[in-house]
């Protein structure tokens, strides 16, 4: 039987469950789950990004980059809207994100819950700002709010 | 780059003005460089993500094994030894050191170094 959008993401809620087991079980969630994320997404980059342009606005950023996803069919764009607050950017994210069973099983079971969404647009801000924006998911439920503002440990690319 | 970051880096120089000590770096606990004195032929990033890697299985190793709080990482091989150990809760200090090197004032330097870069991000520098 050939494999169905359903079946795809009961594939995507299973890895991922397990992605983050292991981290957990190596005590490296934050590692991991970076290091990981900027791998990914610099694949993205490489072979999906035509028509994603950002810009030095990471709320304009933010948005360009959730459009693409939505162009590429991986998530539901309008699903998500931002507002910039000073430096930091406030997300939302509504009940189509296609990470929510994920998370809402790690809270069902009283684990923490890991934002995946926060996590890329963290890494994909470093990428496209050459600035480390740090991640907070506020509070999780319908909408998830996070926050992500720049952090006060500036990191380097390359060599001194 | 801001001040702290220069603070960072006067850091990891003095560290690595111990004789014995190749080479340091403060990283973030993400597995992102701060600052570094590596040498060219490394790439800095994969040492971060390395020593933070490191860091964080060997400090879920000791508290699964009811070993108390973790000290220090120490990689020995044939080149030298990798030392790494925690500088706060945002960051890890790394330093490469010689095979025969004298341990014991490694460790001393890097602790001092350690507490150094701790109280430098609680205080943003200032």
């Amino acid at each position: 039987m050939p494999a169905s959008a359903q079946g795809t993401q009961k594939l995507l809620d299973h890895w991922l469950w397990g992605m983050l087991k292991a981290a957990e079980t190596l005590g490296s969630v934050e590692v991991f789950m970076r290091v990981a994320e900027e791998a990914a997404l610099k694949r993205f980059f490489l072979m999906e990004r035509r028509g994603f342009r950002p810009t030095t606005d990471p709320r304009a950023t933010i948005i360009a980059y959730t459009q693409r996803l939505g162009a590429e069919g991986i998530l539901d764009e309008t699903d998500l809207t931002a507002r910039t607050d000073g430096d930091k950017v406030h997300v939302e994210i509504g009940a189509k994100c296609p990470y929510r069973k994920t998370c809402t099983r790690r809270r069902d079971e009283e684990a923490s819950v890991y934002c995946f969404r926060a996590r890329a647009l963290s890494e994909m801000l470093r990428i496209t700002q050459a600035k480390h924006y740090d991640w907070r998911l506020e509070s999780f439920g319908v909408p998830c709010q996070i926050t992500l503002a720049p952090s006060h440990l500036e990191v380097i690319e390359h060599g001194k | 780059m801001t001040d702290l970051w220069g603070k960072l880096e006067a850091a990891i120089d003095d560290l690595s003005e111990i004789t014995d000590i190749k080479a340091a770096a403060v990283v973030r606990r993400d597995g992102l460089v701060i600052t570094h004195s590596l040498p060219d032929s490394v790439d800095p990033k994969l040492v971060a993500a390395m020593t933070a890697a490191i860091v964080g299985t060997s400090e879920m190793a000791t508290v699964q094994l009811d070993q108390g709080r973790f000290e220090r990482a120490v990689i020995e091989s044939g080149g030298g030894k990798l030392i790494s150990m925690g500088a706060g809760d945002e960051a890890l200090l790394v330093a490469l050191v010689y095979k025969d090197a004298n341990l014991g004032l490694v460790l001393m330097g890097m602790e001092r170094v350690a507490k150094r870069v701790d109280g430098l991000l609680r205080s943003g520098g200032t």
